[in-house]
């Protein structure tokens, strides 16, 4: 036989190899082909499972004359092999050291084979003859080609099967994952179809990408005419006094440049049949690897919650006028007996008089904060311009409060400007915010503190009051509250009881109705700052 | 103060009426009362008061309706009349304020009775 003849045999084996079932069977074909290109007697192949050191029998020529035992762990000549990584050739193993003797009736020349590429082993193929062999060169580097092309064709035949496993498993795992989409897609569905709300998907730009029934039904409009199409076209909104609401205060636009979330009640969205509708509008981005990818918009018909909203607030402000009389009445009655009109009274007696007409005053002072806010809810506050003299204001409205300041032993420190004399400003409104902010200044500042009102024009048509005390201050967490209604803050709270809650929250209603601006700084028992800013105009 | 300056007071509020009433009744006036509109222009016209004090809602005849009727009359077009309003109704009294020299208001529920007889006082021209 040729070295090409041999070789080819090699070669042979190797892409025979890529039809093989299992290992075994690679391993067989190559003893075969060993035994054949070096004229061996017979041969056999040890098979090292993957990750174990244990040997398994994965084949035996026929013509082998006894069942191969098998392979010691250590010392062995499959164990050298193993460890020099090299075949071994052994011309006669009588002479060999390390080879029991017993076991060896028809074995004297031996090649033993390891089967390793990239380091990795899959066992040993023995070559056998029957009497002692010397081992040509041609013979020794065709036992290594022959090694190592057998430990390639399984590394080949291993890559493949996992690959296949691989994908197998990989196929099944989308198969699932492609059942539960459809599952969510089915309940996302039913969710969507089934809610009151409208919701509506858009992309990036603001386009629908998604509208729900309610949605369409809601927006009185086609389907076709809302998907696809700029989510600010199809649903127009409106603020409070009918004006379209800019782009850069929608809140979806707001959700997809701010990426957050924006809730609003501020406006109303008109249908195509031209009904304008309150609504609540809570718009959401959608992040997807921190990037904004669109934005997800739930609104909501309000027109019944607004319409109960009113009916209380026109309660509340049927029972304020209804109670503003009595009120009166028992006002009244009380000033003619602590002036003693009705004859003398002993000190007690003026004294639960005084009571009484204290705690009346704060009752009227309350039925008053209550008209005020239900006329800034229902809309019906409007400004009134009259010629005024600030200065007086101030001074008119400290006067009114000096027996709370003599209650507390407070000193308030008046100051005013220049030009406040004659000024078009609203009075009631000025004068409510004044009262507001001195009472509070004196309600939370301890017996003996400081206040001060300073009053000037800041610039030409800007009136600046402000309002400052040395007091208990606002709790650091709790000023971006101060101006919701009915807001009391934690550390006054316990401090005084009779307030109404209703104040502050005029106070920014008034300063809001009039364009004004109201800022405030405060820190807990240092004290607390207000300045209010009011467009005026001053009159000649 | 000169003797025998007589006020008419209309009030449907009972309550508010006496002590009104009695307040000027001490302060030296010849106090007259009524309780309603029609009563109240009644006794007007009848007593011809130097002054009325005038509550706008009424039964029978309102304020209103009776400061009209009153205006039409000769006497009556002349008399200062006072209203006695809550603060937050004067915004609709104001037109009528503008138009009428010998009409004037006062507030019930922020006012004192001194501020009201002091009011009164005032309009009459009574000094002290």
């Amino acid at each position: 036989m040729t070295i090409a003849g041999k070789i080819k045999i090699l070669n042979d084996a190797s892409l025979e190899s890529l039809n093989a079932k299992n290992e075994a069977e690679i391993i067989k074909k190559f003893a075969k082909a060993g035994i054949k290109i070096i004229g061996a007697a017979y041969g056999f192949g040890w098979y090292k499972s993957q990750g174990k050191n244990d040997f398994n029998l994965a084949y035996t020529s026929p013509k082998t004359p006894y069942v191969p035992r098998p392979p010691r762990k250590t010392g062995g000549i499959n164990a050298r092999v193993q460890i020099k990584g090299r075949p071994i050739f052994v011309m006669d193993v009588k002479t060999a050291p390390y080879i029991k003797k017993d076991a060896l009736t028809n074995m004297r020349g031996v090649a033993a084979v390891p089967m390793i590429y990239k380091n990795r082993s899959y066992g040993n193929i023995i070559l056998c003859y029957r009497g002692p062999h010397q081992f040509s060169e041609e013979e020794k580097s065709l036992c290594a080609a022959l090694g190592t092309g057998a430990a390639q064709a399984i590394t080949i035949n291993r890559l493949y099967t996992n690959m296949e496993n691989l994908v197998d498993k990989k196929t099944s795992q989308l198969k699932s994952i492609n059942k539960k989409l459809k599952r969510d897609k089915a309940s996302n569905k039913a969710i969507l179809t089934s809610i009151g709300e409208g919701l509506i998907a858009t992309d990036r730009a603001g386009v629908v990408v998604l509208a729900n029934p309610a949605a369409v039904a809601l927006l009185d409009r086609d389907k076709n005419e809302i998907l696809g199409k700029s989510l600010y076209d199809s649903q127009k909104l409106v603020d409070h006094k009918n004006q379209p609401v800019p782009m850069e205060h929608r809140p979806t636009y707001l959700s997809l440049k701010g990426g957050r979330r924006i809730t609003t009640s501020a406006y109303s969205f008109i249908t195509n049949s031209r009904r304008q509708i309150p609504c609540s509008i809570t718009a959401t981005p959608i992040i997807l690897n921190d990037r904004i990818i669109g934005s997800i918009q739930v609104f909501r018909d309000i027109s019944q919650e607004r319409e109960v909203d009113r009916a209380k607030t026109e309660l509340i402000s049927l029972a304020s006028h209804q109670l503003r009389t009595p009120l009166s009445t028992i006002n009244w009655y009380t000033e003619a007996l602590v002036k003693e009109e009705m004859g003398s009274l002993n000190r007690a007696q003026k004294k639960y008089l005084h009571q009484i007409r204290d705690t009346n005053r704060k009752m009227i002072h309350m039925i008053y904060d209550f008209l005020n806010v239900s006329r800034i809810e229902l809309g019906t506050m409007t400004i009134k311009l009259s010629s005024i003299d600030a200065m007086e204001l101030g001074k008119e409205v400290v006067r009114e409060i000096q027996p709370l300041l003599r209650e507390k032993k407070q000193a308030l420190k008046e100051a005013y400007g220049k030009g406040l004399g004659c000024l078009e400003a609203d009075q009631k409104i000025l004068r409510v915010i004044l009262q507001n902010l001195i009472t509070n200044a004196i309600k939370y500042t301890p017996p003996g503190g400081k206040i001060e009102l300073s009053m000037d024009i800041q610039k030409p048509g800007l009136l600046r009051l402000i309002v400052k005390d040395n007091g208990h201050g606002i709790p650091k967490q709790q000023q971006p509250k101060i101006f919701s209604k009915l807001f009391r803050a934690d550390n006054v709270a316990k401090l005084d009881a009779g307030g109404s809650g209703l104040g502050l929250y005029l106070v920014k209603s008034f300063v809001d109705l009039c364009q004004g601006k109201i800022s405030f700084t405060s820190k807990e028992d240092e004290g607390t700052t207000f300045t209010v800013t009011l467009p005026i105009k001053h009159s000649v | 103060m000169k003797k025998g300056l007589s006020i008419l007071i209309v009030e449907d509020e009972r309550a508010l009426l006496q002590v009104l009433a009695d307040k000027f009744t001490r302060e030296g006036f010849l106090a007259l009362t009524a309780a309603d509109g029609s009563e109240g222009l009644k006794a007007a016209l009848k007593h011809k008061p130097d002054i009325i004090v005038l509550d706008i809602i009424m039964p029978s005849m309102d304020g209103l309706q009776m400061l009209k009727k009153l205006r039409e009359n000769k006497w009556g077009q002349n008399v200062p009349v006072l209203i006695l309003s809550n603060l937050s109704d004067s915004e609709e009294n104001e037109s009528l304020l503008a138009t009428d020299k010998r009409l004037g208001y006062l507030i019930k529920s922020n006012w004192g009775l001194d501020d009201v007889v002091k009011k009164v006082k005032e309009t009459l021209g009574v000094l002290f």
